[in-house]
């Protein structure tokens, strides 16, 4: 699995591997039940510190994407069977707010907001 | 090992007028990863050979494992359990690498052979040639090689990638990161690598003229820190906790601002400026605000009583 | 690995001293028998079994005289590479950051040098009295026997002060150019000294040394004991001197 991080853009190293964890997951380039890295052996290669990519990994299984077994590992999870509908909308709102807001920030018009939306979507593929 | 591993109090040394440190408030647990940042001259090689027993405080306390440098059998305990990193990287010019090795090794039992030569092969260290006659790069690779092949719990290490280049740096960082910071050792690095520093550090102090002027965990200055900048009339001058750094910069006013940059800019904006932008704010970036001493409009922006934003946690 | 690393460190000077002591006592002892014959160097044995007791006598005088300086220059050479030597060069940091005392540091260094020192009087003196004696056939040479030991002791209060001098000034440079100095304006108050106030001083820790060399037949009865005690006073006050000052000391 290779991973890109941009150490001087801004956003936050974990929050940078989690999105790029969920963009493969969500683009299959990830499958179901495949291992990721153990946190030493990512912290090692990308020489970042094991704690960012534990972070990383935590939020990943909180968040339902990845799932650890018992005896150790990570591997992707299949799907949020559990998650209620409610948790989804808590969980997407603050990224949704923040395209808005970067949207009104830029002044771009509701509809052009909306077009940028619904390209990625097109661009991931899969369910519609 | 629950004790802490470095901790100063008021920690203070001048020389003759000269304050090199002022009350130093330093306290890192096991396992951290802290990067103690700042300008040459502002303290921070002295302030690590306090914590060796190579200078004596003038004032205040230092304790490396909960152990007092200024006491000879302490300090001999310190030395078992950390290793150094000093900044002028000089060891005797006669002996070749692998007898520097040999005798370094004697020192101490935790020394491990196969670290040493990982290390030595990593770093392409010519373990035969007179340290007289290596490069300094390499005669700094040699001085790493002591150190992390140690077996210590605590490295310090005084601007350890300088004059590097970035493969060894790279390499150095890659071992950091397997062999220390997986064990969870702790390490007390200064350097001028900043993103060398973003990279692997959880925890950064600035230390300016002998001050510490902020200390923060990387991940809240990523997510809490912003840049604010503003225009207008009668905006704030004076720091306060939330606000690290005010500096002028013609028409503008640049703000940084340590958490809830959000209602800092709605307050502005309801006094009436005009906000142009709010963003994060690198490690780089935070660093020369808070030293760079054009430009100020806080009276104190740099060297005086800081804004005392840490979180311990 | 500290004692090694002193030792590898005075290897060069050790070999040198010892060579700048053993040749000259070496020829000083061969000398005498050698005569030229036919335009080359011939060995001449007679000259020393002709009368031997007289020969190891004259013998013995040279190679004290030639040896003399040897205890000061060795001791003054070392004593230069002790811990504060290291501190103006910078490896002091990484000396003083090892989990060893200050203290072992000065006295293992102290007693490297001494081990050097001693090999330096006594295998030239030793060497040549073996020669000597069985040129001469004549074993009887008690001043050549305890001379090395008296050579160490007048040495070894140098050791101590050129340890001090180089911890004060921080180099091995500053060290020796200090110790010459205090050397020299010690003989020179002291010649001074005597003569207005009619003194006769007696040397301050070279007594013996001077008793070696000086007399035809030295008399037990005229050992210096005073200036032996001040020696080994002087021998051991002097690296206590650069023990505090190091511990002490910031780098």
């Amino acid at each position: 699995m290779i991973l890109h991080l941009n150490p001087s853009s801004g956003v936050p190293v974990y929050l940078q591997l989690e999105a790029q964890v969920k963009q493969a997951v969500a683009a299959g380039a990830l499958r179901t039940g495949e291992a990721l890295p153990s946190t030493r052996k990512l912290a090692a290669t990308l020489r970042i510190n094991p704690n960012t990519v534990a972070r990383a990994y935590q939020d990943l299984e909180r968040d339902g994407v990845t799932r650890s077994v018992p005896g150790g590992g990570t591997f992707v999870a299949d799907g949020l069977p559990g998650l209620l509908k409610s948790e989804k909308v808590k969980r997407l709102r603050p990224h949704a707010r923040q395209l808005a807001v970067e949207g009104r920030q830029l002044r771009m018009t509701r509809e052009e907001t909306l077009k940028l939306l619904e390209e990625e979507l097109d661009k991931l593929g899969g369910q519609g | 090992m629950n004790e802490t591993a470095l901790l100063t109090e008021g920690l203070s040394k001048s020389f003759g007028t000269q304050a090199a440190v002022s009350e130093l408030n330093l306290r890192i647990q096991p396992g951290a990863v802290y990067g103690f940042l700042g300008r040459n001259g502002a303290g921070k090689t002295t302030t690590m050979r306090m914590l060796l027993g190579l200078v004596r405080p003038t004032k205040g306390s230092a304790r490396v494992l909960e152990l007092d440098p200024t006491r000879e059998m302490e300090l001999m305990r310190i030395l078992e359990r950390v290793a150094f990193v000093p900044q002028r990287k000089q060891l005797y010019g006669w002996a070749t690498p692998a007898e520097l090795v040999r005798m370094n090794k004697a020192y101490f039992p935790r020394w491990s052979d196969d670290a040493a030569a990982r290390l030595a092969q990593r770093l392409e260290i010519p373990m035969k040639m007179a340290f007289k006659k290596l490069s300094i790069g390499n005669q700094s690779k040699v001085a790493l090689l002591l150190a992390l092949a140690q077996g210590a719990e605590v490295l310090i290490l005084d601007e350890p990638t300088a004059g590097l280049d970035p493969v060894m740096v790279d390499e150095i960082l890659r071992t950091l990161i397997e062999d220390h910071v997986s064990q969870g050792r702790t390490i007390f690095v200064s350097s001028h690598h900043l993103g060398e520093v973003e990279q692997i550090c959880d925890w950064v102090g600035i230390l300016e003229e002998g001050r510490l002027l902020l200390e923060s965990r990387l991940e809240e200055i990523r997510q809490e820190f912003r840049l604010v900048i503003a225009s207008g009339e009668g905006l704030p001058t004076a720091q306060s906790t939330d606000v690290v750094s005010a500096t002028t910069d013609g028409r503008f006013r640049r703000f940084v601002v340590a958490r809830e940059a959000e209602r800092f800019a709605a307050d502005l904006r309801s006094q009436g400026a005009a906000i142009l932008e709010i963003s994060p704010i690198g490690l780089r970036e935070l660093f020369l605000h808070l030293v760079r001493k054009e430009d100020a409009c806080t009276p104190g922006n740099v060297g005086a009583k800081p804004a005392p934003v840490s979180s311990f946690s | 690995m500290y004692a090694w690393k002193c030792w590898r460190e005075t290897r060069a000077s050790f070999i040198f001293l010892l060579m700048l002591s053993t040749v000259p006592a070496l020829l000083v002892t061969l000398g005498p028998g050698l005569k030229e014959r036919n335009g080359w160097w011939h060995f001449d044995r007679s000259e020393y079994t002709h009368d031997p007791t007289l020969m190891v006598h004259l013998v013995s005088g040279m190679i004290l005289t030639v040896l003399l300086l040897s205890p000061f220059l060795s001791a003054v050479f070392l004593g230069a590479t002790s811990s504060g030597s290291e501190i103006e060069p910078g490896t002091i940091e990484y000396l003083w950051t090892r989990p060893r005392t200050r203290a072992s540091v000065t006295w293992t260094h102290w007693g490297v040098c001494l081990a050097e020192m001693a090999m330096i009087a006594v295998v030239p003196t030793y060497l040549a009295a073996a020669i000597l004696g069985t040129l001469t056939r004549n074993w009887n040479m008690p001043l050549l026997m305890i001379a090395p030991w008296i050579m160490f002791i007048a040495g070894v209060p140098m050791l101590g002060l050129t340890t001090l001098m180089t911890a004060l000034r921080r180099s091995a440079k500053g060290g020796l150019i200090y110790t010459a100095a205090v050397g020299s304006v010690y003989l020179i108050l002291r010649q001074i000294v005597t003569v207005p106030l009619h003194l006769n001083l007696p040397t301050l820790f070279a007594g013996p040394l001077v008793w070696l060399v000086s007399n035809n037949q030295p008399y037990a009865a005229a050992f210096p004991w005073g200036s032996l005690w001040r020696a080994v006073f002087l021998a051991a006050a002097f690296p206590l001197a650069a023990q505090y000052l190091l511990k002490r000391t910031e780098v």
